[in-house]
Order: structure tokens, then sequence, then C-alpha cells
């Protein structure tokens, strides 16, 4: 393994950020994870203005994504994310409650890597997380411009 | 005896039940209004204010709030349905002007049109992005976390269902931090009453 990827979780429900932080530090994951709380603090992050605009311009090496989200949507973050030059290769994995198949689909036609379903059973959960975190931050190589710590 | 931890997950798992509890209640009165038959006679948005304002005495009480309740005419609708309209946006007022003292809620309503009402709810509470106004009325969508304010996202919904069910319009204005003001028109009484003593 040649190093961690930071990972950025878009996601509401406190609960649910949570879960997925207990989740990834199991595996160590946890230090490189930042979250954001709505689809429009998700886009100041990923392009550095507002609370983020003097962190360092590099893209998470995954991009962990709610659809249901204040102020901008997931699938409006998704459309924002493929079509900015600077943004467009990291990789997106929507993480949602959302069963809907017409959800998915216009997910994967916005261009998305991953489109995982929240387990509602706690250790599956965790496990899913566990999973992603770990293919995601440690296993897949990421596009040029990610972070990538040395472990 | 429960350690913190698992003191904490009980907790969690307790108001999670009490959201989907509200989410079900929530759900089936927005699936109410598109199914209920609506009963329509001239309705008194006055008394239904004061009986909505009255109803919520109990998020009410201990706080400071300036009440400003002008004089709203008589209007044609369904007046359960109104009463759920009027209780969506007083409630939202209330529950936006949390950290306000005062807070300041203001009804009353604007002549627009000759055969139609138009009521308003103005707060000086949180306030809302106008670039996400396209927004409020859409199911589950909301523009705060849900540790700053809870809600399901379905009240403003149901609103604008039970407005459009009466032929009206819902809007609203707003900024962040300057509080929010709804609108909604609706038919008047006498016009209606005219129109269809007409059609008779």
């Amino acid at each position: 393994m040649n190093g961690l990827g930071r990972i950025l979780i878009v996601e509401d429900d406190p609960r649910d950020v949570e879960l997925t932080l207990t989740a990834l530090e199991e595996y160590n994951l946890a230090n490189e994870v930042v979250v954001t709380r709505d689809g429009a603090e998700a886009l100041d992050y990923l392009y550095c203005r507002g609370e983020y605009s003097s962190r360092s311009d590099d893209n998470p090496a995954v991009t962990l994504l709610d659809l249901k989200l204040p102020k901008v949507d997931g699938f409006e973050v998704l459309q924002q994310i493929r079509s900015d030059e600077r943004l467009k290769m990291i990789p997106v994995v929507v993480l949602t409650s959302s069963h809907e198949e017409k959800d998915m689909i216009r997910s994967y036609q916005l261009g998305v890597n991953a489109y995982v379903v929240k387990p509602v059973d706690f250790h599956e959960f965790v496990n899913a997380v566990k999973e992603l975190g770990v293919f995601w931050a440690v296993i897949n190589q990421p596009p040029p411009g990610s972070i990538k710590k040395a472990s | 005896m429960l350690d913190e931890k698992s003191g904490r997950y009980l907790q969690t798992i307790l108001e999670a039940a009490k959201r989907m509890g509200n989410l079900i209640d929530d759900l089936l009165a927005f699936s109410r209004i598109g199914r209920a038959e609506t009963r329509k006679a001239a309705v008194n948005l006055e008394q239904l204010v004061r009986e909505v304002v009255a109803e919520l005495g109990q998020e009410t009480s201990g706080r400071d709030i300036a009440w400003n309740i002008g004089t709203l005419p008589v209007c044609y609708g369904d007046r359960s349905m109104l009463k759920v309209v009027l209780m969506n946006l007083v409630s939202n007022a209330v529950k936006f002007t949390r950290m306000r003292a005062p807070a300041e809620i203001e009804i009353g309503s604007t002549d627009i049109k000759e055969n139609e009402v138009e009521v308003f709810v103005r707060d000086n509470g949180a306030g809302f992005d106008m670039q996400y106004a396209n927004k409020l009325f859409g199911v589950f969508q909301r523009l705060h976390r849900s540790e700053e304010f809870e809600g399901t996202g379905i009240g403003l919904a149901t609103a604008q269902r039970i407005v459009h069910r009466h032929g009206g319009k819902i809007r609203a204005e707003g900024a962040v931090g300057q509080g929010a003001t709804f609108y909604f028109s609706l038919p008047q009484a006498q016009y209606a009453a005219e129109r269809s003593a007409n059609t008779r």
C-alpha cells in the first residue's frame, strides 16, 4: 500500500456522519476525512472557496456523496464536479438511502463511479463503508492531482 | 448500568424513532391533501390565524415573541386545509426565530388583485438565501441542517399543494439572517360566491 487518499464525505445527517467515521476509524482511515454538511459546503471545499479558501488545492481521492442534501443536492454537486475541468476526474461514490431506480440511473448518467445504497443494518452499514474506504482510499489509484499521504 | 457510549446510542435510537414518527405523520398529511375533497366555504382568515397561534402555545411558551396580526380578509376555501397552510407557515416562523429575542412575527394581507386575497407571514428569523427560493417547496427539501432547525422537509410542500388546489399561488422572500416572508394568494370569498351564483 502506498499511502492514504483523502476522503470527502458529503452528508447532512449527523448520525450517518458519526456511523461513517466510526467505520473508517477501524482501519485508521478517518484521519484523512473531510466532512461537509450540504452540497453548497461540498462545492466550497472542492473549489477551495469560502471557509476552505486557504486549503491546498489538491482533490480528494474519493467523494462519498449523499443525494438528499440541504441547499444543493447530490445530483447538482455531481454535475458540477463532472463539468469542471479541474474536478471532473474525482472518483465519486453516491452513498444514499434511495433505492429508486431513477436516482441510480440519473447518478450513472451524470458519471458517478459507484452507487451504494446505505444498508439499514448497523453492521452491514459499517462494513460497507469500511470496504468503500479501503478500496477508494487505499487500493484504488486516484487520478493525478489527488491527495495521497504517505503512510 | 449502561456506559456512556451505550446510553448515547440509546438516545440516538429514541431520537431516530421519533423522527421516523414525525416523517410518517407528515407524509400522511401530504398524501391526504392530494386525495381529500375540498369542501369550500367562506373562511375568516383572521379567526383562523388566532386559532393557529393559540394552538402553538406549547412551542411559544417561554419565548419572547412580538405578534403583529393585521386585519385579514374572508376568503373562499377549505377551512381545515387552510388551517394546515397557516399552521405550517406560522410554526415555521416560530421555529426559525428561535434565536431571536424578541422574535417578530407579522401576519397580514396585501391587496394585489381585485378577486384575490394575499396573506403573508413575516418573521425576523434565520431567513434563507434567495438562490434556493425555488427549492423551498420541494418535498424533503431543507435549507438548514437538522441540528440547527429540525424538520422533515414536507411542511412547505404540503402548504403549496393546498394553495395550488385552491387555485392560488405561494412564494417566499428572504435573506440569510434577515428573516423570511411567505405569501399565498386565494380567491376572495365575495368574488367566489358571486361566481358560483352566476354559473348556477
